[in-house]
């Protein structure tokens, strides 16, 4: 019997049983008492509330929603307009980190300490504050509709957003898409080839010319004829505001632009880690092998400094992603304001509409995480 | 003297102009500095209007700092009664005597005197604000300002430690099905907006218990921020787990001392010291999200402010109230990190 | 149909003590409670004046706040026995459906599939709203439909965002509605230049005009485009304490179509002939303890916060800053819409 009891395997099943046993046991009671708890108060619960007509304006779309559309479909306006706001500002705080941080690594003592600066007073503002302040900001800044900055004269900027044509047909660019893909996967199978041909034969090929004109040169010239080609819907000022055209409203820049200032002062503390973290010999290595700056940066500096970075990246990636939820406070449509705001009030089911945010945020969340762990193996990999 | 200057000159050639693009960065870094410096300076200071009693006296073209000193006490303690004040500033002086105390590296017992205290002071601190026992009872809902903020933050913080360290002992663990749990845990807390989690504990938290009983509607919000803190903190305890060598908790077991021992008196001590930075990182992090609040009507800080700001007798005062909330965030994190920061710098050097 | 039959049982049973008739009244959890922890929990708005405004030293004031104050009058006997919970657009419902408090008195818009579909129920109506638009002098825009093409801000998820996105949507007009969590930040960014129109209920705008920088600069639309009927709002369930509720506001209303007021309430008591006023003040009859109060609970309102009228001008009307007129909010008599079925 106490053989028994002692046995490891034994204790090691019980304890995980039992701990399993407590938390569905827990979850359950929590369940059967909410279930309990809506039906005594006579809530409605189920799914049926998304197939009903919404009846909702949203002032930035890019789905074919319309207040005609189900609840679903503002489901979905949402998710798309939190995943455009996430992304756009990912690129834009990593662009701005990778600045920041090499900027407080400069040996110019003024710019060091201005980076550092703005490192100090971002990181220890909460980003409720970043979100407000460049709202009323971007709004203060900005003329009324009438007085609007004209860009060109087809795309304007005022307080109410800014404004840009839409084309009316999308088939010319379309083909200019399909160009400018076929031209660029030449360039990577040149690139292919050169290697190959430099590993035998030792011989160079200016990669750098050819990758101006198959990546940045044809599909410029390409988009450039299909602008050309395409009728276009100009905006028109009229009555209060611009007709036509597509409006990137002001929340939209405010968001993005809060996010990702905010987003590049930890990503600046997290490149000048990477970079700090490259021992000193590898680059004193990589000169006496008479490699030139860029190279030593190119090849020697950036793949190890990546490896450092990856895993926090992530995190924040992943905290542009949840803070983009803030947009709530400054009248974005995404997730969040759509679904926990105007949806729970239409229908009041706040439990199904938590657990559906929840869960979409989760997925989104986990979908970032997988794309930037394999990225991270790769890195991994490559410095092996 | 003339050593100064040329020290001071030399510094200049090499850290600002030392190549033509040097001097070139430098130049616009002047200037945009400038730029931005000089209409701060003119709202902040200049500008400003610092004497008075009502809006009216307000004139300048900069801020109106009459504002702030008119709603001074309502931005420290909410709307806590005015003649309880006292307690309040009670609990200020005695947090900051102990935390003087044990600022002391030679007292004796030091390791005691600071587990007693983490022990007592909660509960006292709690007494001190709700009351009962003779004290008269102050509501949570007319607790209020920074005095909320920094309550909703250290109480939701030393929930979720003992929460966390769990949780990071769940993830190292030798058994899967406890790892997978305390991954999931984690993981899902992690992945969620905290506007969203402090939406989630509101509305769904009264749902959830029997009916009968009430959540008081700050312990709602401090469970939901204490959830994911904890998830969190599990991190950065398990930074400090995996620092470990596995040799100490094999020596422990060899020593004769079961998980529960070996854990307790051998790995965790020193998983904490070194895990103690980035708890304190994670702390700063929560004492940000606490802004958060406001989203379910609890004034803190932030609320407080935007509560004032729709006050019709000083409508237009809102760039005063973001600002003044937002340098007292900023001062309690930059004091924080720049701690973090020490406790990191001494333990490297270990 | 309760009330009827409560009526006719006391008809019968006028005689017997009162401890008798305690025994017959339905459970009611909710008023139980309220004795118990001897104040009414009441949600309201987090900051609308005239509604519902808490001052700098958190004293609330308004004519939703004189709802919960009169309720308190009439279940506890003073109408300082409340504590409010201030309530956002989105909250409002989970805070009452959960229990957190005992009723709503947040200028809230009855609606069939509010009361459908979120297990609360309507208790009459204290204020006649109508939707309608501030904008800035200077735009011109004169009523509703010159707002063509014009931003709107809104607090999300109310019933102001719904109707002017289907009134804009049948008139084929393109409007743009920005929605915003509060309604504090809807107008804070209406007021820096966002919208051109701010859009809300009549007596709302009323209040959050004195909010903006410019008052002057900013004029209301005297066209609605809607009819809001707002009151205060239970659970369902309880029917007890939803009588409560209904007839402490029906008790207001009649004691201003009765005449009596805070000032001659205690005169009245005592010398009315008028066997409404006897009744509704407790002389006459025991309908206080039909409900399970006692007996002069409409006096205790009356005399604590006044009649229908009284708390009116005070709050809303030609006594406070709002300076609103009764409109729609008059007595049927005076060519309102208010009404009280008899108190019989």
């Amino acid at each position: 019997m106490s053989a028994f009891v002692y046995n490891r395997r034994v204790r090691d099943a019980f304890w995980q049983v039992a701990v399993w046993a407590a938390v569905v046991g827990l979850i359950a009671y929590f369940v059967r008492n909410a279930s309990e708890n809506m039906a005594k108060a006579g809530i409605a619960s189920g799914f049926d509330f998304l197939g009903r007509t919404s009846g909702i304006e949203l002032p930035f779309l890019l789905t074919r929603y319309t207040p005609q559309s189900s609840i679903l479909d503002l489901l979905w306006a949402g998710v798309v307009n939190t995943m455009t706001v996430a992304f756009i500002a990912i690129v834009a705080a990593t662009l701005l980190g990778f600045a920041l941080g090499i900027a407080r690594l400069s040996r110019n003592w003024l710019l060091s300490s201005l980076a550092g600066g703005y490192v100090e007073v971002v990181r220890n503002i909460p980003v409720l504050f970043f979100v407000l302040f460049w709202y009323f900001a971007v709004i203060a800044a900005l003329p009324g509709p009438r007085e609007a900055i004209g860009i060109f004269a087809v795309a304007f900027l005022s307080n109410r957003g800014l404004t840009v044509p839409t084309p009316l047909a999308t088939g010319a660019f379309a083909a200019a898409a399909l160009a400018s893909a076929i031209s660029i996967a030449a360039q990577f199978v040149l690139a292919a080839w050169v290697r190959h041909r430099r590993n035998r034969t030792g011989r160079g090929f200016p990669l750098w010319t050819s990758g101006a004109v198959l990546i940045a040169g044809v599909p410029l010239v390409a988009f450039a004829a299909a602008i050309a080609a395409t009728p276009w819907d100009t905006p028109v000022l009229r009555g209060f505001n611009y007709r036509g055209g597509f409006v990137l409203i002001p929340e939209f820049v405010a968001l993005v632009a809060a996010l990702a200032t905010y987003a590049a002062a930890f990503i600046a503390e997290i490149v000048r880690g990477g970079i700090l973290a490259v021992p000193k010999g590898q680059l004193e290595a990589a000169r006496a092998l008479g490699l030139g700056p860029g190279q030593v940066l190119r090849l020697v500096v950036i793949p190890q400094a990546l490896r450092v970075m990856v895993p926090p990246l992530t995190s924040q990636y992943l905290n542009v992603l949840k803070n983009s939820s803030l947009g709530a406070a400054i009248g974005f449509p995404e997730l969040m304001n759509v679904f926990v705001g105007s949806a729970l009030n239409i229908t009041g089911q706040a439990v199904e509409i938590i657990a559906i945010t929840l869960a979409i945020y989760l997925v989104i969340g986990l979908a970032v995480s997988a794309l930037m762990n394999w990225y991270n193996a790769k890195v991994a990999l490559v410095t092996q | 003297m003339t050593n100064r200057v040329t020290s001071l000159l030399r510094f200049a050639r090499r850290r600002l102009f030392a190549t033509p693009l040097d001097a070139v960065i430098t130049l616009v870094c002047c200037w945009a500095l400038a730029r931005i410096a000089e209409p701060l300076l003119r709202w902040l200071v200049i500008d400003a209007t610092f004497r008075g009693a009502t809006r009216a006296d307000c004139t300048g073209a900069g801020a109106c700092w009459v504002f702030i000193r008119a709603r001074f006490g309502q931005f420290v303690y909410g709307f806590y009664p005015i003649d309880q004040r006292w307690r309040v500033d009670l609990v200020a002086v005695l947090v900051i005597a102990c935390t003087a105390l044990l600022a002391v590296k030679r007292l004796p017992h030091r390791g005691a005197l600071a587990a007693g205290l983490a022990v007592v002071m909660p509960p006292l601190v709690l007494f001190l604000f709700y009351g009962g026992f003779g004290l008269p009872v102050v509501e949570t809902r007319d607790w209020g300002g920074l005095m909320l903020t920094l309550f909703i933050a250290i109480y939701a913080g030393l929930l979720a430690v003992p929460l966390g360290i769990v949780l990071a002992l769940g993830r190292q663990s030798r058994l899967p099905a406890i790892r997978t749990l305390a991954v999931m845990f984690i993981e899902f807390w992690r992945g969620v907006p905290i506007i969203a989690v402090i939406f989630l504990a509101s509305l769904i938290l009264p749902l959830i218990v029997p009916s009968g009983i009430g959540v008081d509607r700050l312990a709602r919000a401090v469970i939901g921020l204490a959830l994911v803190v904890a998830a969190y903190m599990a991190e950065a305890v398990r930074g400090g787990l995996q620092a470990i060598p596995k040799g100490q908790s094999e020596a422990a077991t060899a020593l004769g001392l079961r998980y529960p021992a070996a854990t307790v008196l051998i790995v965790l001590p020193q998983a904490l010291r070194i895990a103690l930075p980035a708890m304190t990182n994670e702390f700063i992090a929560l004492l940000k999200n606490t802004s958060l609040v406001l989203i379910v009507s609890i004034l803190d800080l932030l609320g407080v402010a935007q509560a004032a700001l729709a006050d019709p007798a000083w409508v237009g005062m809102t760039l005063e109230a973001y600002v003044f909330a937002g340098s007292i965030y900023w001062l309690l994190c930059f004091a924080l990190s720049r701690a973090s920061l020490r406790l990191e710098r001494r333990a490297a050097l270990r | 149909m309760f009330i009827r039959g409560a009526v006719l049982g006391a008809a019968v049973m006028g005689l017997l003590p009162a401890v008798a008739l305690a025994q017959q009244l339905a459970p009611s959890p909710t008023l139980d409670a309220i004795k118990a922890r001897g104040h009414v929990e009441c949600g309201v708005h987090l900051g609308l004046p005239g509604f519902s405004f808490a001052n700098d030293k958190g004293e609330w004031s308004g004519i939703d706040v004189d709802f919960c104050r009169a309720v308190a009058a009439a279940v506890l006997g003073d109408a300082g026995k409340v504590k409010y919970t201030p309530t956002s657009v989105q909250q409002r419902w989970p805070v009452l459906q959960s229990g957190q408090v005992d009723l709503l008195s947040r200028n809230t818009t009855i609606t069939f599939s509010r009361n459908a579909s979120l297990g609360v129920n309507f208790q009459g109506i204290n204020f006649y709203e109508g939707q309608t638009f501030v904008v800035r002098a200077k735009s011109g825009a004169k009523e509703p439909k010159d707002l063509d093409g014009a931003a709107i801000c809104v607090a999300a998820g109310s019933t102001e965002e719904k109707t002017a996105a289907d009134w804009y949507a049948e008139r084929k007009l393109k409007v743009t509605i920005v929605n915003f969590q509060k309604n504090d930040d809807a107008i804070a960014a209406y007021d820096a230049g966002r919208c051109d129109a701010y859009t809300a209920g009549l007596g709302a705008l009323a209040g959050q005009r004195i909010k903006l920088k410019q008052t002057g600069e900013h004029v209301i639309m005297t066209e609605t485009i809607s009819n809001d009927p707002q009151g205060p709002v239970t659970r369902q369930g309880d029917e007890r304490w939803q009588a409560v509720v209904r007839w402490t506001l029906n008790g207001m209303i009649a004691a201003e179509a009765l005449g009596v007021n805070s000032r001659n309430v205690d005169e009245m008591k005592a010398k009315s002939a008028n066997a409404e006023v006897r009744r509704l003040l407790g002389v006459e009859g025991n309908f206080g303890q039909l409900l399970g109060l006692s007996d002069d609970w409409i006096y205790q309102v009356v005399k604590q916060v006044g009649n229908y009228g009284e708390s009116y001008e005070r709050t809303v009307g030609m006594g406070s800053p709002l300076k609103l007129a009764r409109g729609k909010n008059e007595l049927w008599t005076k060519g309102g819409l208010l009404y009280t079925p008899p108190f019989q």
